[in-house]
């Protein structure tokens, strides 16, 4: 694991960090496109092995090759005044581990809470190794991204939500 | 913390020689071999250690996802 974690990271040369919860607040720079909106009520429709039944999927594509950060919005699960105080854990699945597919560890692109306290960003990065891989021809691979935040309700709350994002050659 | 999971050496025999990627108790591999289909095989060596395991297919694409248990 620490091999994968340390190619990962050097894609921006800093020290990996895993270890959260993680709490910095800040701007997030996703676009729209890059947000997906946590659902109240999910659907149950099935995508793939080992994606939650209703996921849902980020609107913009992901090439291999790109190094950008998408947004968890969860403000349609919080109250008008709960915030979220902390990500507990972001995970991906053993596809993505395959691929060669993470979440980044450099601390320059950690996972943000933005400064309301309802969307968190994460960038991803995959090591160049993989980046021609046949996988990502075509359609691509979908693969699920699954976030724990805690929040400062009283008493606190946690919410697991995953969501999917698809890696193909755009 | 970040989960980003880890690679590891699979050999299942007659289905795959080679990395497969873990994360959570499952791995995912995309067989290699020919000579058993990956859903009749439930035996085999990760990282050199025996485990059993219950493949099934990704409804789309080539990867092959299954659940496993080290023998200890």
């Amino acid at each position: 694991m620490l091999t994968h974690l340390i190619a990962l990271a050097i894609l921006t040369g800093g020290e990996p960090v895993t270890d959260g919860p993680f709490t910095q607040t800040g701007e997030v720079a996703a676009s729209k496109e890059r947000t997906v909106t946590m659902s109240p009520v999910q659907p149950s429709d099935q995508k793939s092995v080992a994606i939650p039944l209703g996921a849902s999927p980020w609107l913009q594509q992901y090439d291999p090759a790109d190094h950008t950060p998408y947004v968890f919005d969860f403000s349609g699960l919080l109250g008008n005044s709960e915030k979220i105080v902390s990500i507990e854990a972001v995970n991906v699945n053993a596809t993505a581990a395959l691929l060669g597919i993470g979440v980044e560890v450099d601390p320059l692109y950690a996972p943000l809470i933005d400064t309301a306290g309802k969307k968190c960003q994460i960038w991803f990065a995959v090591i160049p190794a993989s980046w021609d891989l046949p996988s990502f021809d075509a359609a691509g691979v979908m693969l699920p991204i699954t976030m724990r935040v805690a929040t400062d309700s009283t008493p606190p709350k946690r919410y697991e939500r995953t969501a999917v994002l698809t890696v193909r050659q755009l | 913390m970040i989960d980003n999971g880890r690679r590891a050496h699979l050999v299942i025999e007659g289905v795959f020689d080679g990395p497969a990627g873990l994360q959570g108790g499952l791995l995912a591999f995309v067989p290699n071999l020919t000579d058993a289909r990956p859903d009749a095989v439930h035996g085999g060596l990760l990282d050199g250690m025996p485990i059993r395991l219950t493949a099934s297919k990704d409804p789309v694409g080539p990867f092959w996802t299954a659940r496993y248990e080290v023998f200890r």
